[in-house]
């Protein structure tokens, strides 16, 4: 295969799929292309798409690769697509963060924090796929564990969990608005 | 969070809770009356009513009453310790903490959310019929197992089993029933044998005590049609019964 024509298949393995497509998959289905070939294919396609002509870029997603619609389209789309999925709630919010952020957590360490009842939020966030259960803790009771899921990580942009954003980083974020 | 001018402390009201627990602030000297006032004017002042704050409030202030009021009541000598370890769970630092989760919750809303600031194919898709969702195997949990099977379960109704009464449902019962029932001269239904409503159960059991005694030829079962009514008759007076028919 000539070099940029890797670049051109990749690009088509990334746009026809459903799901963040990883690096591992493409190798397989490149029989084997060295890994270093593709990362660098998909650098140069990143580096294409973030041209300023462009509507969609290149993102590392729950730990593979995806065309996005770039933000500053998004009230575009929004007409486009109409419907919109329900929105989550003020405390489906907050237990999801408690949840990102301190996983895996058991239902009694989340209600303890936000000070309320979590089960329906819980269930809301189970539905809807954001987070599942990881396990089951050893202590009496035995209970559940809960932990976030690749939709999570999907859904919020984020290369893996340690991409989560850190709260140094809110206080960062704050302080650049307030002096903005 | 609002903010409070008082002799010796100046700041967010939590932050008053938080050095008085410190120790940093002696509470003795707060007026907690003068909290109160500059509170109501602050509420005042803000044209709607922000529920969240104002619980916020409410609960530091309980704090510092609870914290004052076990100051100026005259301890008992054994007290001293243990009414240390008593302290309620402090509601300052929770509150810290969970301004942190809100913090955090902000965090992730500023993010790119596939949906609403970004999509890719598929998303947001409007999806009329009710969605057959298709789940990644390696996000499969026993949450889905369990909700599965629960759904399954639901589906199936009542099971008949529920009705039995657990005791007395034994084959060799009902055979000495039927014995008992049997009289020579007239043949008995099946559904004679039945109590009525009967379950499953019941019917299995009545019906293998039938086939025991016709086993052991104390009965004679007749069926004088297909699907018709079985008859039951005493072995010897079947033999006469059929030879006069």
């Amino acid at each position: 295969m000539v070099q940029g024509e890797l670049k051109a298949v990749v690009e088509c393995l990334v746009f026809a799929a459903e799901k963040p497509v990883s690096v591992e998959k493409m190798m397989e289905v490149l029989d084997y292309v060295p890994q270093a070939f593709i990362q660098e294919a998909l650098c140069r396609l990143a580096e294409e798409y973030k041209d300023s002509d462009r509507g969609l870029e290149l993102v590392e997603v729950a730990g593979g690769f995806q065309f996005r619609t770039k933000a500053q389209y998004a009230p575009f789309m929004e007409k486009l697509k109409g419907g919109r999925r329900p929105k989550l709630s003020r405390a489906a919010l907050e237990t999801l963060a408690i949840i990102a952020y301190k996983q895996p957590m058991v239902r009694a360490e989340i209600e303890a924090l936000r000070g309320v009842d979590a089960t329906e939020v819980l269930h809301h966030l189970l539905e809807r796929g954001l987070v599942r259960v990881v396990g089951k803790k050893e202590v009496p009771g035995r209970p559940f564990m809960y932990g976030t899921t690749r939709t999570f990580l999907e859904v919020f942009g984020l290369k893996d969990l340690s991409s989560l954003p850190s709260l140094r980083d809110w206080e960062e974020i704050k302080s650049v608005a307030q002096l903005c | 969070m609002c903010r409070v001018r008082l002799e010796g402390f100046e700041g967010p009201l939590d932050d008053l809770l938080v050095r008085i627990r410190k120790r940093q602030l002696e509470i003795l000297e707060i007026s907690l009356t003068a909290i109160v006032k500059q509170y109501l004017e602050y509420l005042r002042a803000m044209e709607n009513l922000d529920l969240g704050l104002a619980g916020d409030f409410l609960v530091i202030t309980a704090s510092l009453m609870y914290i004052k009021s076990k100051r100026l009541l005259p301890k008992e000598e054994n007290e001293n310790e243990e009414a240390e370890e008593e302290a309620p769970p402090d509601l300052g630092l929770a509150l810290l903490e969970y301004q942190k989760i809100k913090e955090a919750a902000d965090l992730l809303l500023s993010q790119n959310i596939l949906g609403r600031d970004v999509f890719t194919i598929g998303v947001g898709e409007e999806t009329t019929e009710k969605e057959e969702v298709a789940y990644d195997p390696e996000e499969l949990d026993l949450f889905h197992l369990a909700r599965a099977f629960f759904q399954l379960m639901e589906g199936l109704g009542p099971e008949p089993y529920l009705l039995v009464e657990p005791e007395g449902l034994r084959v060799t019962d009902k055979i000495e029933e039927i014995r008992r029932l049997l009289q020579p001269e007239k043949g008995l239904t099946f559904q004679e044998l039945l109590p009525s409503p009967y379950s499953r159960a019941e019917l299995i059991v009545t019906f293998l005590a039938l086939l025991e005694l016709v086993r052991q030829r104390v009965i004679l079962i007749v069926q004088s049609e297909l699907w018709g009514h079985i008859l039951i008759f005493p072995a010897r007076r079947e033999t006469k019964w059929f030879k006069e028919n």
